[in-house]
Parts: structure tokens; sequence; C-alpha cells
């Protein structure tokens, strides 16, 4: 079923078994999976059907970051049934192996379990997701490295596929009629959730204080809450629910809010010419099923990460067309290619130089963003026309994240040198360079996992610390969030939830 | 292009490796696996793009200054891991370009990551060229 608040009256009382506030990836995803359950599940959307200024203008705050990204907050976040499946472009790919370790050379590390957690939840979310390579996937048995993209033989890096979702999944569309349909689910359009109140003891969260532009104030009582707003929204909600615990929600130790990453995005950071005749300078033999496939890219192996104290990262290599080779093209590209042709296709492999001019690609770096304290979202001092206080996010990053990219390239660079494949020009080595540096509009981390209160806000099961029925369903969770699309993640990790919370009820 | 490369000539270019090691040396080094003449072609092969090569060289000279000397960049080049020149020089550079890369023995010119040994070729490449001892055009 499907309610638009701003019809109820104000003062109505909603009851239901789990109410589940945001109707994005992780929101809906948790309620398709227990609308068969038994369970009465009130799926809370602060936007509607569409888009609307009044939604939108919710979005609004202050952000502190990459100069590039004024519209962070609005880009980052969407305010309508579906959430950020509206926006989503498509793409998408589990977590490395490495993502869930703790690093000793990345503080604050380390996830509460291993990727084989994940992966019968990876398996589930794929068609949700439209993914249809995850049965591939899981029979080569890799985590680490898609290797049916036979590459060359590279001994320091892995080439990865970032799987796409075809047609794109906006779940606000594929799912509505199963959600309006169900018996047990009713979805609350309209319904921005102002604060969630605990009760005298804080062990427990009572009901959910709603309202809307209609002026309409609702509250919600369940037996369980399940914040699924995205990173950004679920530390603010819970940083805004203050009046039994004044620091918020699961707050105890200051980590709410704290710990935010988003993927940076550097484009333009090299650019590779490339000496041999045939192909492009990364494929091997065996390059495949290219249609289950948004792009690859070349990450650093587990090995080199440790050896070298590298962060996990990709490169995505495309082609400069001929407008830009000259302005964007290291200087010295004709004399590099000069010297690269005549070695390698000469001295080096005894075929003779190629005679038609090859293109010259550039590279673009996907980053991971290291868990840091400082970097931040908290609320500000404006408020919004519902009254609630306006983020202000603070993202931060270190010397290890720059360090990481020039160590990275030059190691990639090296790789295409010793195969004979081409030369690399480090544009982001040169103090000129000036191309930005982009969000990825992948909020992660503000309300992150860890068994401790101390330096978590949820535990392994996504349970908010000392609040006995409160969750989070949301990359707000990940301790860490390599450098990918974190979409796959959020909706295993909703089904994964939605598991617990059938078992928590008697109903697996 | 002609190939206006002769034995002669070769020899001449490469008579700056007698000045190391004596002109019977070079002989012995560039004739082991290889008649002069299929030496010759290969370079040649080599040669559309030596004016590319030299300029680079010439760049790497700017930033290595103490290695413009053909008499100390030759063995830097062409010699083996005990320091000898002999063999296919070809192969030998190409051993030494892949070790360079493998082992992380680098130089940026400019921005660009190439082996030690390709800047020291290139750079042998650009004194020759400013000695006359390689033409180009041809």
């Amino acid at each position: 079923m499907l309610v638009d608040c701003r019809q109820l009256e104000s003062g109505t009382v909603v009851r239901a078994d789990v109410c589940v506030i945001g109707a994005g990836f992780a929101g809906v995803s948790l309620a398709l999976a227990l609308k068969d359950s038994g369970l009465r599940v009130a799926l809370l959307e602060s936007g509607g059907l569409e888009t609307d200024e009044n939604a939108s203008g919710l979005l609004d705050g202050t952000f502190d970051g990459p100069h590039r990204n004024k519209s962070y907050l609005q880009t980052s976040r969407s305010r309508v049934f579906g959430g950020t499946s509206d926006i989503w472009t498509g793409t998408c790919r589990p977590l490395d192996e490495i993502d869930y370790e703790a690093r000793d050379w990345v503080p604050d590390s380390g996830w509460p379990f291993g990727p084989e957690e994940l992966i019968p939840y990876y398996q589930r979310a794929a068609p949700l997701l439209k993914i249809r390579t995850f049965k591939t996937y899981r029979r080569e048995g890799a985590l680490v490295g898609y290797n049916r993209l036979a590459g060359p033989d590279f001994t320091r890096f892995v080439p990865k596929a970032l799987f796409r979702s075809h047609p794109v999944a906006r779940f606000g569309v594929l799912y509505r009629d199963d959600l309006e349909s169900s018996e047990r689910v009713t979805v609350y359009l309209h319904a921005n959730v102002l604060e969630l109140l605990a009760y005298p003891d804080g062990a427990g969260i009572e009901e959910a204080v709603v309202s809307n532009f209609a002026g309409r104030e609702l509250r919600f009582k369940a037996q369980e809450f399940v914040v699924a707003a995205g990173a950004l929204d679920c530390a603010r909600l819970l940083l805004a629910s203050n009046q039994v615990q004044k620091a918020g929600l699961a707050n105890d130790f200051d980590v709410l809010g704290r710990y935010y990453m988003d993927h940076t995005r550097l484009p333009r950071t090299a650019q590779l010419v490339p000496t041999q005749e045939k192909r492009r300078p990364w494929e091997g033999t065996g390059a495949d099923a290219v249609r289950y496939y948004s792009y690859y890219v070349f990450s650093p192996n587990r090995e080199a990460q440790r050896s070298l104290k590298m962060l996990n990262c990709g490169v995505r290599l495309s082609e400069l067309d001929r407008e830009e080779i000259a302005a964007k093209a290291g200087g010295l590209s004709q004399e590099v290619g000069g010297l690269a042709r005549g070695l390698d296709q000469t001295v080096l492999s005894g075929s003779r130089p190629a005679r038609r001019s090859k293109p010259i690609y550039s590279a673009k770096l996907y980053n991971e963003h290291v868990p840091l304290h400082h970097s931040r979202v908290r609320l500000g001092s404006e408020r919004d026309p519902l009254g609630q206080q306006r983020l202000v996010v603070e993202w931060r990053s270190n010397e290890q994240m720059d360090e990481s990219v020039g160590r990275t390239l030059e190691l990639l660079a090296m790789e295409f040198g010793r195969l004979a494949r081409g030369r690399m020009h480090l544009s982001v080595a040169d103090p000129l360079y000036t191309a930005p540096c982009y969000l990825g509009a992948h909020p992660m981390g503000t309300t992150r996992m860890h068994p401790s209160p101390k330096k978590g806000v949820v535990d392994a099961d996504c349970k908010a610390h000392g609040v006995n029925n409160l969750f989070v369903a949301s990359s707000s969770v990940f301790p860490t969030g390599g450098f990918v699309n974190p979409t796959y993640t959020i909706v295993a990790l909703a089904l994964r939830l939605a598991d617990f919370l059938k078992r928590k009820h008697g109903l697996a | 292009m002609s190939n206006t490369w002769t034995r002669r000539k070769m020899l001449a270019s490469l008579g700056l490796v007698s000045a190391v090691g004596g002109a019977g040396l070079t002989l012995r080094y560039f004739t082991h696996e290889r008649d002069y003449e299929e030496w010759v072609v290969e370079v040649d092969e080599v040669l559309p793009h030596v004016k590319d090569i030299s300029a680079l060289g010439r760049r790497y000279l700017e930033q290595a200054p103490g290695e413009s000397d053909p008499e100390l960049l030759i063995p830097l080049t062409f010699a083996d891991e005990d320091g000898n020149l002999r063999g296919n020089p070809w192969k030998q550079l190409d051993k030494t370009i892949r070790l360079d890369y493998s082992t992380g023995n680098i130089f940026r010119v400019d921005g660009w990551v190439l082996s030690r040994t390709e800047c020291r070729f290139s750079g042998l490449v650009a004194l020759m060229m400013e000695r006359g001892e390689l033409q180009w055009p041809r």
C-alpha cells in the first residue's frame, strides 16, 4: 500500500512491527525481503513518487571539501521514492577481500567479519540490482580480481571488472508495484522523520516523530526501527535525536558522524603511450563478456598493497580523442613514443615498428578514502523549513592518500614498461597539475560498524550500541569503503539485516 | 629513406666503444652473435625514431649531466650484470630494461617514467647525433 502522509490527519499514530526510514536501495531491499515474513513493515520516505522542490530543498547544508564539489550535498542524495537509485549510473562491484582486513598501515581499518559473510547476500542482491554476472563471479571463486579478463602478465596489478546494472535498476519504479500490492508493507510518502524518541532509559526507541510540508505531524511506533536514509542523513537523524542521549543516539564516545569517507576520483592523472601494434596495451586473450561490464580497472594486488603500504584503488584507462591529446598529454609524448616504439617493437620484441599513429590513453584514478576521526558530518546552526538543523560536512584527507596515488601510478608505469606495452607520463606529480578532485557521491562510515561502542556506532549486526531496537542499513556502517561504488554492498547488508530481524522474531 | 648506414660508419660510431676497451673488443662484442650487416639492419629500424630518441636523451642528460660521456654511457647501457660487454647488445639491452622496470631502477624525465637504461641509451644517441656520428635526416 502507498500512503501520502500529506493526506493524513495530524496526530495520527501508525503502528508497525518494523519501521524503515528511507526508501532507497537499502530501505526498499529490506522491505522486499520482509514483505512475506509476516512482519508489518512501515517504509517511510521523505519525498514523493517524483522529485519536488520542497524535498530537494532539505538537502542543502554546508560542504567543506574538494572545491569542485560544491553541490555535493545535492548530488549525493535524492529525496524521492527509490532514493539515489533514481540517479545511479548503474555501476557497482562487491568489496575486495583486502577491504575487510585490519591493515596495519591503515589505522581504524577492518570489518567485524570477513568477505565470506556477505557472499550469499551479494548473490541475492544481484537480481535485485539487475546484475547478471554474479553467477560467473562465484564460479571463479575469486573475490579479488575477476580474472575472466585475462590481462597481460602483470605481477603487481589485477584487472577488476565493475559490474553493470542493465537496465539500470531504478528501485522506485521497479519495485513500486511489489510494495504497493503487499499486504504487510505500507509505504508512507512525504514522511520526514524529525527525530527518534528514545525511552527514558535510552535503551530503546519508542517512536519516530514525522512531519511534512503540509504541516501534518504523525507518530510511528514500532518494535524495530531501521534507519536507511543514506550515510549523511543516517548520521544527521541520530545526532538530532538527542532528547534522552544528549550527544545523539549510540554516541557515548563521540563516534557518530565521524570517520566520514567518500571516494575520490582523479581524472587525467597519467597518460599511457602504447607501443604495440595490436589491441589495447592491457588486453590479453580471453577478454569477453564486455556486455556485462561497465568497464574494468587495474588495481594493485594484495601483495603490492601490503608490501608497499598502498591503499586500494582502481586505474581506468581510456582513449584520449585527437583534440585532447595535444592539450592534455604530457610534453615529450612524441619523443617518448618514438623511443618506446623504437625499442619495444624492434629491439625488444623483434617485430616491425607500427607505421600508423597510436592513440594515447588517459588514466583516471578511483581511490579509497581512509577512515579519519576528524573527517566528519555534524549538525550546523542553520535550520531547514521543517526546523531541523542542517548538515555540515567536513571531508578530510591525509598524506597517505596522496602518496598512494603517486606510488600506484609509478608501479603501473613500471608494469607497462616491463611488459614492453607502453610508457606512462604521470601528470599528478606535476606541480602544475590542475585536474579537479571529485568525490564519488558515495558517503560512508558515519555510523561505522565496530564491536566496541568506543570505536563504532553499530555492532556487527548493524544494531546501534546500547539501543536494543535501533538498526542502520546504509553505507554509513562501512568501517572502510574500498574504491568501488558501494551500492552492491549496501543492498547485501540490507538483505543480511532482514535475515537478522526475521531470526530475532523467530521467523527465519 | 635510403639506408646510408655502412659497415664503416657503424664501426666509426661504435668506435666510441674502442676508446673504452680497444678496437678488438668492439669487434668481439658486436660480432659474437651477429653479422655487422644484420646489426646495421636492426639499428636502421630504430633510426626512424632517432630524432625523437635524441631529443629525449638530451633532456635526460640535462638532468644527469654527470653521464654526458659516451665512454661512460656505453658500458652503462650495454654491459651485462657482471659489467662485461659481450653477446648480442640488443638482447642485453632488452634484459636490462626489463630488469630496471622490475626492480624500480627508473628515472623520470619531465614526468615520464622510464627505465634508467632507456634514458642512458637515449643519452648515448643524443651524444652521437651531436657529434655527427649518426646522420639525420638521411
